[in-house]
Parts: C-alpha cells; structure tokens; sequence
C-alpha cells in the first residue's frame, strides 16, 4: 500500500527585543554564567507580578502582518500549568483561546525550482508566551542544573496548518518562515543557538484517504536538516507498524540526533492536562486598527514580492531573483546598489560570484557586516564601464574593499591599477613584442590565428594586466595586419 | 472577673500604645515623645506578648527602621506587616512552613512606600497559611490569640495584624483581603480594618493567594488613620499591571475636612439581614443604622439578589487562582524540600505533601479541579459568569445608594478549634465579605459595639474609587460614637 | 461524589503526595463542598460575559529598556541545593526507552 504523510509544524522563535517579555532583563546573556541575567520577576520569587513588554506585543503583530494572518482585536494571555525545572513559577505564560494572530499562510516553492509549482502552507495560529530556562544535565548522571538566563526570553509560537506532506516541504517551510522573520527584523531565526525551534506533529494515512491518522509529536530537532531527517525516520517508522498491522500510538518523541531515531517520551495518557485559565495578572490587550496600519506601512517588503519585482521589472533571471530574494541582507544591498545603477544584471553578477564567494571564504553570512558598502560596488561598476579598470582589475579592487573598505578610486590609485589606454604606450609595447617574438609573428602570418592570443597575453603581462585588453586586441590586430600585408 | 476591655472617653486618656496615629504624630512634632521611644516601646510589648498572642512571626531587632525622614506623617511610627508582604533582608513565610527559611531577595512595593515615608517595622505578623482561612488557626506556627478573650480566635486571615493594632503592639498594620482577611478580623478584634477598591494599592511583593481577588490594605486606630495609612500606601505601581492609574487624592485631607451626612444615602442589603446572624450583632448594626440615620444619612433598601452564589464563586475562582499561583513552592528556588527523595516528581510531591498545610493541599485539590479537563466549563467558568452577576448587582446598588451598610460577620470571634472541622461551616463566615472581592469595590470595618463581651464590626462599602467618602462616613460617625475607644485588655 | 481515585489524579497534577488519610478526607468534602457549590449551575447564565479580569484597565505595557539583573549570587543564594551558580535538581530523565 501507498502512504501518504501529514504534517504539521510548531515553530518557536525567540524575539530579538531587548529585555524579557514580563521583566527588564536582558535578553543578552549568551556566553554569560548561568542565572546572571535574572531578576526576582523571571526567576519566580514569591510575589512578583509580570508587565508586558511593548516590542513584543509590536513585533507579534508584526509577525502576522507579515505571515498574511489577522490580527486579533482583543488579545489576552493564559496560564499553561505543569511542572518543570526550568519553569521557575510552575505555570508558563502563553496564551490559549485568543492568541495574537490566526489564519495565515506562507507560500513556498515559489515557482523557483523547475517542474514545481506555488504550495500555499496555512498558519492556524501565532501566539506570544515567556520561555523557559535551561535544564543542563550533571556529569554524576543524579543530578540536574538549571539555569534561568532563557526563562522569559519572548516567545512567539508558530502553528501551522497539516498541509505539509514531505519532509523536504516541512524544510522549504522553516527556510521561508525564516527569510521572512529575518525581513521584518524580529528575531535571529538561528536554530543551532535555538533562537528558532521547531516540533513537528507527523501521521501517515493510506494514500487517497482524507481522515487523518494517529499523530505523533517529534520534539527536539536541532536544525533545519535534523528536521528533514527526524520526519523522514518518523514517517518510515509509522508505515512499518502501519504495514505490521500494529496501531501508531498518539506519543511525544524525542530526536536523538547522533543516532538518527526518534524515541518514546511520553504516552497520550500521560499527556499533561495543563489546566489553563486566563492570567488574572495581566489585563487584556486592544489592538487598534491604526496600530495595526502604522506597522502594516512600516513593513519592508517581503520576500515574495521582491521576487515578483526582480523578475518583472528588473528582468532578472529566476535563478538569481531567488537567491537574491532569499537573502535579506544581500536583497537589501542589491536594492541600494540599483537605486543609483541601471544594470541589474552587473550588480547581480557581482553580488552572487565574486562578493558571494569572498563571503564564503570569509564566512561571513551578513554582508552588511563586511567592509563592503553598496557605495564601493557603485563606483566600481562606472570604474569598469569607463574603461578605467578591467573586469579583471576589478576582482583584485573587491578583495581589497574586503580587506581595507576603502574606496574603489583610491584603491586603484593606492594599488596603481589604472587601465592603461594610451595608445602611443600600447603601441609601443606591441612593437617591443612584436619584436621579441618573430617565431609567433611568422606563425601568425602563415596563418596561425592562435598566435594572438599568445602575444596579447605577453602584453598584458608587460604592463602587469593594466593595459585595457579591448584596445590591445584591436590595436594588436592592425599591426599584425600591417606585417602581413607588408 | 474583671472586664475584658477598657473603655476611655477619649484619646487623651488613652495610654500612649492605644493611641491613634495621628495624635502620636502631634506628640512626635511636639516632642512629647521620641521617636525612638516608640520604635522601643513597640518592640519591647511585642516580645512581652507574643508568648501569649503569637500576634507576630519575627520581630525587628529593634534597633534598625529609622531613616530620619523629614515632613512625613508615618516618620517614626511603627507598623507592622502581614508575613505575606515581602521584606528585603527580613524572613517572609506567608504562615507556611514551604517558607520557613525564605529571605526575599526585594521589597513589595508598599514596603518601599513605607521605608520611603519613615515607617519603622516592628514585626511581621502571623496568618493562616497563604492567607488561606479566616481565623488565623491554619498557621504553620501557631494560632494567634484574639486578646479580648484568648481562647478565641482573633479572625483571619490577618489575624496577627489585627491583633497587632488591637494590643497596641503596631499603630497601623498592612494585612491583605481576598475574601474579608482583613475586615473580618479587624471587626472580631474591635479596630478598623478597610480593603481598598481591587487596583488602589500595588500587589507587587504580595505572595499571592487569588490574583484577581488580593488586595493589601491596613489596620488602624480609627478612620482618619486610615486615611493617612491609605495616602501612603496607594497609587499606581509601574511594576502592577492590574494597578489603577486612578487619581489618589489626599484621603486625610478629604476625612479632616469633614463630610455633611445630609441626604447621603446608606443601602442597607435584605439579604445581609437574614437568619443566622447572632442576635447581638444584629442589634449592633441596627444602632449604628441609626445613628447614621440620626446624622442625616438617608436609608434606603437595597437588593443583591445573587448573595446566596458569592461563597461557591468565590470558593471556586480562589481555590483555582490559588492552585496555579502555589505551584512555584516546588523546592527547586527557595524554601523547604523534603529531606528525602527517589527523584524529581518524588522531590515535587514529597517538598509540597510536607511543606502545605492541611487547608492550603484541600484548597490547591480543589481549585485544580475547577480548572481540570473537563470540568473548567461547570466549575470555573460558570464561576466566573456568576461572577459578573454579582458585580452587576453591586452596580445596580450603587445607582440607588452612596454607601452599603451591613454586618461584617455573622457573629463575633468564634472558640478556637470550633470550626476547624468541617470547612463548609468555616467557608460560611466569610458571607458577608466576599462579594466586595468578587465586585472589586472597596469595603471597611469598624468597631460598633460589643456583644457577649467582644467585638461587632460594621462593615461600610463604597463603589469603585469610593474610598475617601467611605472614610468620611466612617469618621463621622466615630465623631458620635465611642465605639472606637473601647480596646481589650492586654 | 469525587473517589480517591480522582483525588489521586488531581493531586498528581497539583504534585501532592496525599496520604490515604489524607485521600479519603478530602473526597468526603470535597464531595460535600461541591455538593453545595453546584448551585451555581441553576443560574441562567446564557449570554453572560465571564469576569476573567477583575477591575483593571487594558493594554498595560512597559518599555523594552533593560536594567540591570539582581544576579546569580543574590538569586540561587537562597535555593535548597545548588552548586553555587545553579539551582541543583534531581536528574531529569526525559525519554523511556534505550535506544
């Protein structure tokens, strides 16, 4: 028999704010000692009371607006209450039945690989909570750590629709989810640091059948491929007790990730009753509809639209407005660089070859965090097409921008880079070789056209590559003619 | 056998402890007496009494609580506070023993306001158990003692503070109020005792009991200290989100200028007057009906048709709030854990069946089924849309009444031991004092006379923000009466 | 009527070890307690809006500007076990099978 698999995703993304969701601690303690960034507030001491940061009930709506969801007039938060080390009050606060923002979808495939068409993923829900601290295991194996510095850290909860169906889609999911959530600027979306964790709720059904199946909750997922995997482990696993005749049994796994399986952490009749009721500490939240237009205004444009607009108006190929559209910051830079330069094919080449390529090997994944400014690139391009350097110069200007940010004039002024295109001292140059080379010069006569290329390269090499190639060529060629003819 | 209680005429004759604040203020400024002298007086009869009050749980040393604060009503006159208001530095156990080594780590904030206003601590005061209960008997260490007649229950939850103001032991104590835990027992300890509308004063650094329901307040002398107490310690708190940014006029000023009880209409609640209220309570009331109605006040009936619901609401919707806010006493952060333990859920369940009190576990049981699966719609939510219905009727009072006059209990300080057990009967004291919670409208009690020998309250309660006219009231008739005057004999 | 063995489910949830004293007390009165409180449900309640909230005006917010912590000495100081910079726990064992 053939399956079919459905899935659905919880995504959680912590907000890059700067301070807790209910206190004012910060949320920048990464590589700091355990509960150091910790208050009487996020580390549960007996009666405190929580206050709703502001830029995280902001950048909430923000997120919606973004993930095409309404957003809630009315918003309040819950209790969700169970019992947990690294849940310092015994209750987390999240919220139930009137979460911030429903009813989205992201749009994945984009038409950008060949053969595959538009798949419109549904987001139920996207709710804010506090997150938890850390529980760090003891080398004794008896005991446990925990560690508060994450406790209250903004949550949002991103739940989507089970419209997913393989594991490669549940990827092209989290990788928009992400581009989109680095567009609008509201968290790190890293989920080797868990700033971006995802759950995944996967069932199998037999192909053609539309009632959904047992699911299975796989926690634990480390990244972006580690999700791939679990869901492909998952999904094998249940057809094989499918096809043994056996019932799936609706769990919570856990991924071990070292040894590429999923593990039984707890059974449904185990499953917590977390008794929720509404957080008679915090008062409920309005969203007026003219907060919700300034943030819609305020929202740069997103990945999709982007996309529409390099292949439309800027006549890029799918190719490139991809990869350019799926990279905030690299898009952000193009969109400087075209701003004051028509040839988006140049600047694209550029950004996506050489510019990509030194990044690469400077691992650096932020361009705005090299040296490199689109002012650099600008002035450049009009270097090139003014003949002033080469295409090729060029390459040695962009290493040296990484390298000193400088600008591009002085860079070639430092460097002496500047074409060459005197063409008294071309001339003398191509007689000097014409002269010390009359084995290629009779080949050339006898017919030898490869002999060219031979003799511009040892031109550029006396001029060490300065001399603008298009005019050694053409001046080359009329010489070589002359000596033919004569 | 000697009387129980003193009676004085008037503040003059009363010993310098009994006295009320605002004349040991004119005494202060008078240099009659010294500030240090009343920090040492109060220290000092709070140790003598407490072998046989256990009105406090930790006394202040003594020596430390002055800051020299200049221009400020409070400066130099001690307090005390109910042991669930957290103290930097100084232990706080909410009367339970989860919390027997707790030392918090900050102040709330009406601790702040009162270091900021010179107010001298001199204890903190003993209470049930997470203010669960209404005689002071479900404390961890001990039952505190009514000093009218120490084989009595002095009301609860705050009965330590109640006490600590009735045995002049404090000239004003900070309790909390959830159901009536400061009007109760302020009323069966013959002092005045107000629970402000829900939002007036900060619950930061109030380890909660219900949420939605706490509220810290004071016990004073009289009415006009208890516009002083509540100057200092209202106002919105930045770190409260259910704080109210309502204006705070000056209580004092407002009470000192005196109110025309002219035409001021007193509701008077049918269903507070029924059967069961003992019958010297209910005289009591009647003469302080007319008395006011003697002032000039206009009395006029009013209905709160849902009563009969108030005590399963609220028993419902506090047991619920409480059973989630008592979650963080797990032995991972501070206070007890159990000793022994095969693991982590065993370490949970051993630290909590060992650390809780008998009515805190049946109260954490029984609000963790109004919220279980199943079960949320008919117990908590219901609860909570009755709940509208009471405040609906107090809405509907208010538009035909400036104030609600009723008992605040059905009879006075009942035996120790008597009512402990059977819960339902206990739950039912509270009667008359739950509805202000359930409607967040402020309530007061105050002494109007005696039955048997000990004390009747009169409870006062006002709509929303309504305090300063109900403090008024209450002043004016303490002008005329001299209910008041009469303390117990420690 | 609530059993002991609903006592026993709701007082795993509160985490409360309950003795069997302790399990038979509290469903006699619990049983009675609710017995009583169950007049609630002959109110007709249909179209009432539910008092999540108690007085308190909406949209309490707080600006998001950091300030200092109270820090790992002052907070862990007061703890049952630590290891002077955590809070010390029994080990949590979170999957059931071996692989």
């Amino acid at each position: 028999m053939k399956y079919e698999a459905v899935i659905g995703l919880e995504v959680h993304v912590q907000l890059s704010t700067n301070t807790k969701i209910f206190c004012s601690c910060s949320t920048r303690y990464s590589g700091n000692e355990p509960n150091t960034s910790v208050c009487e507030v996020c580390s549960g001491q007996p009666g405190v009371l929580p206050v709703l940061n502001a830029e995280v009930l902001k950048r909430a709506v923000k997120t919606g607006l973004a993930l095409n969801c309404s957003i809630a007039k009315r918003t309040k938060f819950d209790r969700k209450n169970y019992f947990y080390p690294d849940l310092p009050k015994g209750y987390q606060v999240s919220q139930f039945d009137m979460p911030i923002c429903a009813n989205g979808y992201i749009i994945v495939n984009d038409g950008l690989a060949e053969g595959k068409k538009d798949k419109k993923i549904g987001i139920t829900r996207i709710h804010m909570e506090e997150d938890a601290g850390k529980n760090v295991h003891g080398s004794d194996g008896k005991s446990s750590f925990v560690d508060y510095n994450r406790a209250g850290v903004p949550l949002l909860e991103i739940v989507s629709e089970p419209d997913i169906r393989t594991s490669s889609e549940a990827k092209e999911y989290l990788e928009k989810l992400k581009t989109i959530l680095k567009y609008i600027d509201v968290s790190d979306c890293n989920m080797e640091d868990g700033s971006l964790r995802c759950d995944a709720n996967v069932s199998v059904r037999p192909a053609g059948e539309t009632k959904l199946g047992t699911k299975v909750e796989i926690k634990n997922m480390n990244s972006f491929r580690g999700v791939q995997k679990a869901i492909d482990y998952e999904i094998e696993r249940q057809i094989k007790v499918c096809e043994s005749g056996s019932k799936i049994t609706q769990e919570t796994r856990l991924y071990d990730e070292a040894k590429a399986v999923t593990l039984t952490m707890r059974k449904k009749e185990e499953a917590f009753d977390y008794r929720y009721f509404p957080e008679p500490d915090l008062p409920p939240y309005d969203i007026a509809p003219k907060d919700i237009d300034a943030i819609n205004s305020a929202l740069p444009e997103l990945p999709d639209a982007k996309f529409a607009r390099y292949i439309n108006e800027m006549q890029l190929s799918v190719y490139d407005a991809s990869l350019l559209s799926n990279n905030p910051s690299l898009a952000a830079f193009f969109d400087e660089c075209a701003a004051g330069y028509k040839n988006y094919k140049a600047i694209t080449n550029w950004l996506l070859g050489d510019i990509s390529k030194k990044m690469n090997e400077l691992g650096i994944e932020d361009i705005f965090s090299s040296r490199i400014r689109p002012e650099n690139l600008l002035e450049m391009l009009v270097l090139i097409d003014n003949g002033t350097i080469s295409g090729k110069i060029a390459k040695t200007v962009v290493d040296e921008i990484f390298a000193s940010g400088e600008k591009s004039s002085k860079i070639i002024e430092k460097l002496g880079l500047v074409q060459i295109s005197d063409d008294g001292f071309i001339l003398k140059i191509i007689n000097e070789v014409v002269a010390e080379n009359p084995k290629s010069i009779s080949d050339y006569i006898s017919g030898k056209e490869a002999a060219v290329g031979f003799l511009v390269g040892q031109i550029m090499k006396k001029t060490r590559g300065k001399a603008n190639p298009k005019l050694v060529n053409e001046m080359l060629i009329t010489e070589l003619a002359k000596l033919k003819n004569a | 056998m000697s009387e129980n209680y003193i009676k004085y005429a008037n503040y003059k004759e009363m010993p310098a402890h009994f006295k009320p604040a605002h004349e040991i203020r004119k005494m202060i400024d008078a240099k009659e007496i010294s500030e240090a002298e009343l920090m040492e007086s109060a220290v000092r009869r709070s140790k003598e009494t407490n072998g046989l009050l256990n009105a406090f749980l930790s006394i202040n040393g003594g020596a430390e609580g002055f800051s020299g604060v200049k221009n400020s009503f409070w400066a130099g006159i001690p307090v005390a506070l109910k042991d669930n208001i957290v103290t930097k530095g100084i232990k706080t156990t909410a009367g339970s023993k989860i919390l027997e080594n707790y030392t918090p780590i900050y102040d709330a904030t009406v601790v702040q306001k009162l270091k900021n206003a010179g107010a001298p601590i001199v204890g903190k005061t003993n209470m049930d158990e997470f203010a669960m209960g209404s005689s002071t008997e479900n404390s961890a260490f001990g039952v505190t003692k009514n000093p009218w007649d120490i084989t009595r229950v002095p009301g609860g939850s705050s009965g330590g503070s109640a006490v600590a103001v009735a045995s002049g032991l404090a000239y004003m104590a900070l309790g909390s109020d959830t159901g009536g835990s400061i009007r109760q027992p302020a009323a069966l300890c013959g002092v005045c005792g107000m629970k402000p509308t829900y939002g007036r004063v900060s619950r930061y650094g109030l380890i909660a009991f219900a949420s939605s329901l706490d509220q810290i307040g004071p016990f004073t002398r009289d009415a006009l200290d208890m516009a002083y107490a509540l100057d200092v310690i209202c106002g919105h708190d930045p770190k409260d989100s259910t704080s109210s940014a309502a204006p705070a006029e000056s209580f004092s000023d407002f009470v000192k200028k005196g109110m025309d009880m002219n035409g001021v209409k007193i509701g008077i609640p049918d269903e507070y007057f029924g059967d069961g209220i003992e019958q010297g309570v209910a005289e009591r009331v009647k003469e302080a009906i007319n008395q006011f109605e003697k002032m000039g006040a206009k009395i006029v009936s009013v209905k709160l048709p849902h009563t009969k619901y108030a005590i399963p609401v609220y028993y419902l919707i506090a047991t619920a709030e409480a059973s989630s806010n008592l979650s963080r006493f797990d032995g991972v952060k501070y206070g007890f854990r159990a000793a022994e333990f095969k693991n982590l859920k065993d370490m949970y369940m051993k630290t909590r069946d060992e650390g809780f009190g008998a009515e805190v576990k049946r109260r954490i049981i029984l609000g963790t089924y109004a919220l279980s699966s199943g079960y949320y719609d008919a117990y908590y939510k219901t609860a909570q849309k009755a709940r509208t219905k009471i405040k609906e009727d107090f809405q509907a009072a208010f538009s035909r009444a400036d104030l609600i006059l009723s008992p605040v209990t059905p009879a006075t300080a009942f035996k120790i031991g008597e009512k402990t057990a059977d819960p339902l009967t206990m739950y039912m004291s509270d009667i008359f004092t739950i509805s202000a919670n359930l409607a967040s409208i402020p309530a007061l009690s105050i002494p109007c006379g005696l039955s048997g020998g000990m004390p009747v309250g009169l409870q006062l309660s006002g709509n929303y923000f309504q305090e300063g006219k109900m403090l008024a009231a209450a002043y004016e008739f303490q002008k005329r009466t001299d209910h008041h005057l009469c303390v117990a004999a420690v | 009527m609530i059993s002991k063995e609903e006592i026993t489910k709701i007082a795993g949830l509160a985490m409360l070890e309950l003795s069997e004293n302790e399990k038979a007390e509290y469903s006699s009165q619990l049983s009675s307690l609710l017995g009583y409180f169950n007049e609630i449900q002959d109110l007709d309640l249909a179209g009432v809006e539910p008092t999540n909230h108690a007085l308190v005006a909406d949209n309490v917010l707080r600006e998001d500007t950091a300030v200092p912590s109270l820090g790992q000495n002052v907070v862990v100081a007061g703890a049952p076990a630590t290891d002077g910079k955590s809070y010390r726990v029994p080990a949590i064992i979170e999957t059931e099978e071996q692989p």
